[in-house]
C-alpha cells in the first residue's frame, strides 16, 4: 500500500508548512512532498546551481536546482487548478513529477552531461586524422534517465513514495507514459512550463530583465482541449511571444554570455580529457568513465556528494602542481582562479535554420587549416584555443529545430512535442502551435535561429592583454 | 556540429538509414533506426521518450535538422561498433524490403520501449498489445507476437 497524503491538522499533524518564495509567493506542499523534500536525495539538489558558471559573472546567480523546482511544483499546482481534468492519482503523480523533474541533474547540470558531445580543440584542428566519435563504453544517460534511476534505487525515496509510485512518476518526468494517452498529452504540454519557473528566478537572480514574464496571465489563461493538450487562451498570444522572445534573449545574454560560456568550454575541454585519461586507466579524479558509472552513482550513497562541489573539488586537483598534463593544469587553473578565456573572435548570425553556409563556417575552416600554425607562433598549446560553434537558439521551442513550413509539413503531432499551443479562437476545441497563428510574430520568424561562433585563448598567466591583441590582429581577415 | 552529431551521421550511414528529413516516414524511420541502434548498444546517448507514434528523442529530432547537411572529415566509429552496426544494418535492410517498413520500424521500437521501460514483461504479447491499444496503437496480438519473436531473434530482447 502506498504512504498516504492525507494529512487533517490535528494536535498530532500541525498545520501544513509553506514555503515563501521570491518568484512565486506562498508554495504549500502536501505531506507526502514535504517527506520527498525531506530527503537527502532531494536535498542534493541545493547543492546543484540552476545556471552553471553563470555566477562567475553574475555575482548573485547562486541559485538552485531546489528552488527551481519547487517553483515547478508551483507551476503545476497552478495548471492543475486552472480546471484541468484529471484524477486525483494523476494530480499527485503530476505534482510530484514537477516537484522531481530535475532530481537526475549531474554536477554543473548540462556541463558534465554534455561530456560525450565535446570535440577537443585538437580534433577540430586536424580533419585528416582518424579519430573516434564514439566511446565503447554506454554514453553518459539523459538527467531523466539518471533521475528514474534514483528515484527507484535510492531508498530514502523508494521508501516513501512507494516502487509502484516511484516508477509512475519516473514515468511522468522522462515522459516514457506509454498506456495512458490523455495523461501523456498532459505531462507533455504541461512539464515544458518549467521554463515559466526558470525564466524569472533567473531573471531575478541575475539582474538581467529580459526574462520577466507575464507569469500569471498566462497561467490564468492555462485550458485544456477535450483530448487533453494544454494550451492558453487567444488572449494570452502576446504574453506566450514574450515569452519565447525572452528566453532566447536570456539564453543569449546570459547563458551564452562570453565570459559565462568562455569558463564552461574551457570545463567542457578540461572534463573530456579527464574523462578520456581515465577511460584509460590513468588518473581522473574521481569523473565519471562512463555511462554505467553514472547510473552507479545514482543508485548509492555517493549520490549525496555528486554536487557541484563534486567538480569543483575535480578543478582544483587538476590545478595542482601535481598534474603532469600541461594543458589540463591550464584549463582547471583558469577555472579555479577565475582567469576568463580571452575572446579573439566573435561573429552572430540571425538566419534561416538550414543556410548553415555563413562566416561562421568559413571561420571554422580557417581554423582547421592556421590555428596550430599561430599556436607554435605564440608559443601556446593549440588547446588553449576554444573553437565555438554556439547552441542555435530559435524561438519555437526548446529542442525542437524545425522551421515553421517543417511543422507544417510534419502533420504529425510526434514531432509537434514542446511547441506553445494556443487555443485560437474563442471556441477552438483543440489548441494550435503558436507559429501557426498567422498573427503571431512567431509565424514569420519562426524559422530562424541566432547563431554565435567564437574563439577564445586560455592562458594560466593574468597580464596577457599584448598577447590577445596580437591574436585577434592576426584572425582578423580569416574569415 | 558536436561530437554526438557527427557519429549519428556515421551512424545512419553504416546502417544504410537515408539521412533525409524530407517526409513523415523519413522521419519516423530515422528516430525508430536510432533508437534500434542505442538499444542494440551503440552509444549514442539519446533520451527518448514516448509520444503518438512510439519511442521519440527531440535532441535527435534538433541534430537530424542541423546535421544531417553536413560531411564530418576524419570522424570513424571504431571497429567494435562497426562490426555491431554491419549486423544491425541487415536487419535493418530487412525491415526497408518490408511493404511497410513504416510500421514495422513503429511496431518493434514501441514493443521494444514497452519492455525495456519497465511497463511489460518481455513474454507478456497480451500486456504488450494492450498496452498499444491504449496508446492508440492498432497493433493485433498475432504482430506483437511477431515483433517479440523478431526482437529476440536479432538479440534485442532475451530469448524465451
Amino acid at each position: 500500500m502506498e504512504p498516504s497524503n492525507a494529512c487533517a491538522p490535528t494536535r498530532s499533524c500541525p498545520p501544513p508548512k509553506f514555503v515563501v518564495d521570491n518568484v512565486h509567493g506562498d508554495i504549500r506542499p502536501s505531506h507526502l512532498e514535504w517527506q520527498v523534500i525531506d530527503t537527502p536525495s532531494f536535498q542534493r539538489l541545493r547543492k546543484l546551481k540552476q545556471l552553471q558558471m553563470g555566477y562567475l559573472v553574475y555575482p548573485n546567480a547562486t541559485h538552485t536546482r531546489f528552488a527551481h523546482s519547487l517553483g515547478v511544483l508551483k507551476v503545476m499546482q497552478r495548471i492543475l487548478d486552472s480546471g484541468v481534468v484529471a484524477t486525483d492519482t494523476q494530480r499527485e503523480d503530476l505534482r510530484l513529477a514537477a516537484l522531481l523533474h530535475d532530481i537526475g541533474h549531474y554536477p554543473y547540470s548540462h556541463l558534465l552531461e554534455g561530456v560525450d558531445k565535446v570535440i577537443l580543440t585538437e580534433e577540430r584542428l586536424d580533419p585528416a586524422k582518424e579519430k573516434s566519435a564514439l566511446g565503447t563504453g554506454p554514453a553518459y544517460p539523459d538527467h531523466e534517465d539518471v533521475g528514474r534511476e534514483i528515484l527507484l534505487h535510492q531508498p530514502d525515496l523508494s521508501r516513501i513514495l512507494g516502487r509502484e509510485r516511484a516508477e509512475r512518476v519516473g514515468h511522468l518526468f522522462a515522459r516514457t507514459e506509454v498506456a495512458d494517452q490523455q495523461l501523456s498529452k498532459l505531462i507533455h504540454s504541461s512539464l515544458d512550463m518549467d521554463r515559466l519557473d526558470y525564466l524569472i528566478r533567473d531573471s531575478q537572480a541575475t539582474g538581467v530583465p529580459y526574462g520577466l514574464v507575464d507569469i500569471n496571465y498566462l497561467l490564468n489563461h492555462v485550458k485544456q482541449s477535450p483530448s487533453g493538450t494544454i494550451g492558453i487562451s487567444h488572449k494570452a498570444v502576446a504574453a506566450a511571444e514574450h515569452l519565447l522572445l525572452a528566453r532566447s534573449f536570456l539564453f543569449r545574454v546570459v547563458c551564452q554570455h562570453k565570459t559565462t560560456y568562455g569558463f564552461e568550454e574551457a570545463a567542457r575541454q578540461l572534463l573530456r580529457r579527464l574523462r578520456d585519461r581515465a577511460q584509460a586507466g590513468g588518473e581522473g579524479y574521481g569523473v565519471p568513465k562512463d555511462g554505467a558509472e553514472v547510473l552507479a552513482i545514482a543508485r548509492s550513497e555517493k549520490l549525496r556528494t555528486f554536487t557541484d562541489a563534486f567538480l569543483d573539488d575535480i578543478f582544483v586537483r587538476a590545478a595542482s602542481s601535481d598534474e603532469p598534463d600541461e594543458l589540463i593544469k591550464i584549463l582547471a587553473t583558469a577555472i579555479v582562479s577565475r582567469r576568463p578565456p580571452r575572446l579573439i573572435w566573435e561573429k552572430h548570425t540571425f538566419r534561416k535554420r538550414q543556410d548553415d553556409h555563413n562566416d561562421g563556417h568559413l571561420f571554422q575552416q580557417e581554423c582547421q587549416l592556421q590555428l596550430a600554425r599561430l599556436a607554435a607562433e605564440k608559443s601556446i598549446l593549440p588547446g588553449q584555443f576554444l573553437v565555438c560553434d554556439l547552441k542555435p537558439l530559435g524561438f519555437e521551442s526548446r529542442g525542437s529545430s524545425m522551421s515553421k513550413a517543417e511543422a507544417r509539413k510534419a502533420l504529425e503531432e510526434s514531432e509537434r512535442e514542446e511547441m506553445i499551443r494556443v487555443f485560437e479562437k474563442p471556441d477552438s476545441v483543440e489548441p494550435v502551435d503558436i507559429v501557426d497563428i498567422k498573427h503571431s510574430i512567431l509565424h514569420e520568424i519562426g524559422a530562424h535561429v541566432f547563431r554565435s561562433y567564437r574563439l577564445y585563448v586560455v592562458h594560466p598567466k593574468d597580464d596577457q592583454d599584448a598577447l590577445v591583441a596580437d591574436l585577434r590582429q592576426a584572425v582578423k581577415h580569416w574569415k | 556540429m558536436n561530437r554526438r552529431q557527427i557519429a549519428l551521421k556515421l551512424v545512419l550511414a553504416e546502417l544504410d538509414v537515408p539521412a533525409t528529413m524530407d517526409s513523415f516516414g523519413d522521419r519516423l524511420i530515422l528516430q525508430k533506426a536510432v533508437y534500434l541502434a542505442q538499444q542494440a548498444g551503440i552509444p549514442l546517448g539519446y533520451h527518448f521518450c514516448w509520444y503518438l507514434r512510439g519511442p521519440y528523442s527531440r535532441d535527435l529530432t534538433a541534430d537530424a535538422y542541423s546535421t544531417l547537411s553536413e560531411t564530418p572529415a576524419g570522424w570513424t566509429l571504431g571497429e567494435a561498433l562497426r562490426q555491431k552496426l554491419a549486423r544491425l544494418s541487415d536487419f535493418m535492410r530487412q525491415l526497408k524490403a518490408e511493404p511497410d517498413p513504416v510500421k514495422a520500424y513503429e511496431l518493434l521500437a514501441s514493443v521494444l520501449f514497452s519492455v525495456n521501460t519497465g511497463q511489460a514483461q518481455v513474454g507478456d504479447c497480451g500486456r504488450i498489445t494492450q498496452l498499444m491499444r491504449a496508446a492508440g496503437k492498432d497493433f493485433t496480438q498475432e504482430e506483437v507476437n511477431g515483433a517479440v519473436q523478431r526482437l529476440r531473434t536479432h538479440s534485442f530482447l532475451p530469448a524465451a
